[in-house]
């Protein structure tokens, strides 16, 4: 084993290491906000700094490798995409420490109305995140296309959501508050589909050398 | 790793796992030390088994025609002698052979799951247990580094940890799902050659169902003081101040010691609610049965409970089939679970509303279904209406004398009498609680009971 493989292979394990803990962290916030659970929410709000620290590390590291040897084809593709991703799973923990936040408010006030679509759209961002840190595992392509173009339904259930909030404001003045951190939840639910698909599109890159952003787009 | 590094040492292969997973068992408890002891036995026989078989087949073709060329020399006897070695040899593999299957047979049929991992933290073996509770598939898994089997982070990193120091890891895992939090325990100890550690072994174990256990324990306990307190604390308010209070005027005093005679009274519903639930929950299944007419049953009930009705100006009306549905039950038990169903009809149908109780029935089972006028029930807490204790609303339950265990009878009645109960309520219209029992025989005029709907009904006004 040369030295610069077990250097990647560590790379590797930190960035899917983080890769576990935004999983988590994302499906505790989500759970928070649809269970109403203000206990799982203070959990979020608790750990995501490490998520912080843990990106550091991982740009620190890639930094070295970039410095310290001669990378190119993939060994290079590998080391800018885990900082991409490092990146891109960085964003995913603040947007799910945002919905902890709300959640945690949410879970504080009496519920508004239904709005059935908000736990599909979580139902559905929890599959394409789960997929996409599939993906980079196994650098699976074909799941990772898959992810690419899953986010479209999330696009439309948000825009359903917002036409719902609305109409619940409408109809009593006295929910605006509630219904304001219900519709920003949806918003960042919806960022958070849009950076895990980064993550597939990463992966693609990653394992053929070709950049399919910008396609999936409509 | 383990396997290359016991390859050369085939005579003493089986005795050397033994040994090892014996010592491991005294060194880390005896439950995780099975588990290490099953896996090193059957690495190192799987790794002992298929090389030197086929090097014994070599000898065999080799030693052959010399012991035919030959016969009774001292080469023969060389010979003979190889093939009497080869022959026992043979039969040790076959043993170990054997030996390996049980023991992966063991691992696979293991409750708990069973991962173990090289120094490289590559996955060496899964068994299914642990492949379920991880959602992977244990073929696919072999030969990867756990960290990318898994992103339950809290396993690589015990792994890694056991690995690293040579100590064991025991930690517990929540792992939030919808719809219920499944907990873990987790359990990792090194794999050790000699002083060496060669990878880690990590047991895990599923607690969700266990922990839901005990949670409805701790509450249930909780709930029992709760209700008996109550009660207590109101006597002893009541008698501290008659025995105080020596001048009281003759009517307080009197309505003081009915109160006591009501708490009193209702912390001995209370007390029997509860030892009905003993009982039953104790011997579901062997009650005293007989054959018992579900109308006279329903009949009775009424009765007794048409006073109560009356007061609160409640049509309680009935209409049972023309044949007569018999179920084999205990008929005091069968009794109380009517009248539990009706007296709570009763109690949440407001004034002038009106009660129905339905007896039918169809080729295998009888059914009496209880409707009221009610307040309804919330789907939210349809689930856990038959839970002891469970209240929708406990002031109101309370106001109207309820000990909050009714429903639970009943159910456990149904379940003692190989029967269930299912309820359909929409809230502010109300609710029908229907009892499904096994009937007893079919009766003489089958054709006419085979369908509820074409029994003819004889509704009596009450």
């Amino acid at each position: 084993m040369r030295h610069i493989d077990r250097d990647l292979d560590e790379l590797k394990r930190s960035i899917l290491l983080m890769g576990a803990m935004v999983e988590e962290s994302i499906n505790k916030a989500i759970t928070a906000l649809v269970d109403r659970r203000e206990e799982l929410a203070a959990e979020v709000i608790g750990t995501d700094c490490l998520i912080d620290q843990h990106e550091l590390l991982i740009e620190e590291e890639c930094l070295k490798l970039l410095a310290l040897h001669n990378l190119v084809a993939t060994d290079l593709r590998f080391v800018v995409t885990v900082m991409k991703v490092g990146n891109d799973l960085e964003r995913m923990g603040d947007l799910s420490e945002n919905i902890a936040e709300r959640a945690s408010f949410l879970a504080r006030h009496p519920p508004i109305a239904e709005t059935q679509d908000l736990g599909r759209i979580a139902d559905i961002v929890r599959t394409i995140v789960r997929r996409s840190l599939d993906a980079l595992v196994a650098l699976d392509t074909d799941l990772a296309r898959q992810v690419c173009g899953a986010d479209d339904e999330v696009d439309g259930l948000h825009r359903a959501t917002f036409v719902q909030v609305q109409e619940i404001m409408r109809r009593d003045p006295a929910t605006i508050a509630r219904a304001l951190q219900t519709l920003s939840c949806s918003r960042q639910l919806e960022r958070i589909a849009d950076l895990a698909t980064n993550i597939a599109e990463d992966v693609v890159f990653l394992v053929e050398g070709e950049s399919i952003r910008h396609r999936y787009r409509g | 790793m383990i396997g290359s590094r016991l390859h050369g040492r085939f005579f003493v292969g089986a005795a050397i796992a033994l040994g090892a997973g014996v010592g491991a068992t005294a060194w880390l408890g005896p439950w995780l030390g099975g588990a290490v002891a099953l896996l090193i036995c059957a690495a190192s026989s799987y790794a002992l088994a298929r090389p030197l078989a086929r090097r014994l087949a070599e000898l065999r073709s080799l030693a052959g025609p010399l012991d035919a060329d030959a016969a009774g020399d001292d080469i023969g006897g060389l010979s003979r002698a190889i093939l009497g070695m080869v022959g026992r040899l043979e039969d040790q593999i076959t043993d170990i052979a054997r030996d390996r299957d049980k023991l992966l047979t063991i691992l696979s049929g293991m409750s708990e799951g069973v991962i173990a991992v090289d120094r490289e933290e590559r996955v060496l073996h899964m068994n299914e247990a642990a492949g379920k509770i991880l959602d992977v598939v244990p073929d696919v898994c072999a030969g990867k580094p756990i960290w990318e089997v898994t992103r339950v982070h809290e396993i690589p990193a015990a792994i890694k940890g056991t690995i690293d120091t040579g100590a064991k890891h025991s930690a517990e895992i929540t792992l939030v799902r919808r719809p219920r939090d499944q907990v873990i325990v987790l359990h990792a100890a090194p794999l050790r050659d000699q002083d060496a550690t060669t990878g880690a072994v990590v047991v895990l174990e599923v607690l969700t169902e266990l922990r839901q256990l005990e949670e409805i324990r701790r509450d249930f306990v909780a709930n029992v003081s709760h209700e008996l307190k109550t009660p207590i604390t109101a006597i002893r308010g009541f008698a501290e101040t008659l025995v105080d209070d020596h001048q009281m005027v003759p009517a307080t005093r009197e309505r003081f010691h009915q109160k006591i005679l009501n708490q009193a009274l209702r912390l001995s519903t209370l007390v029997s609610d509860l030892l009905t639930l003993a009982r039953l929950e104790s011997s579901e299944g062997v009650l005293d049965a007989e054959p018992v007419d579900l109308a006279r049953i329903v009949t009775a009930s009424v009765a007794a409970l048409l006073a109560a009705a009356e007061a609160r100006q409640i049509r309680v009306e009935t209409s049972f089939p023309a044949t007569r549905v018999v179920v084999n039950g205990d008929p005091s038990a069968l009794n109380q679970l009517v009248t539990n169903l009706l007296d709570n009809a009763i109690k949440y149908t407001p004034e002038r509303g009106r009660v129905w109780v339905r007896v039918s029935s169809d080729a295998k089972h009888a059914y009496v279904a209880v409707q009221d006028t009610g307040v309804g029930i919330d789907p939210k807490h349809q689930k856990r209406i038959f839970e002891r204790f469970y209240r929708i609303d406990k002031a109101r339950s309370r106001e109207l004398g309820g000990t909050g265990l009714g429903l639970s009878i009943v159910k456990h009645i149904c379940l003692a009498h190989g029967g269930e109960v299912a309820l359909d309520s929409i809230t502010g219209r109300g609710t029908t609680f229907t009892v499904k029992l096994p009937r007893l025989e079919a009766t003489e005029s089958e054709s006419l009971a085979l369908d509820p709907a074409l029994v003819e009904s004889t509704d009596r006004k009450l």
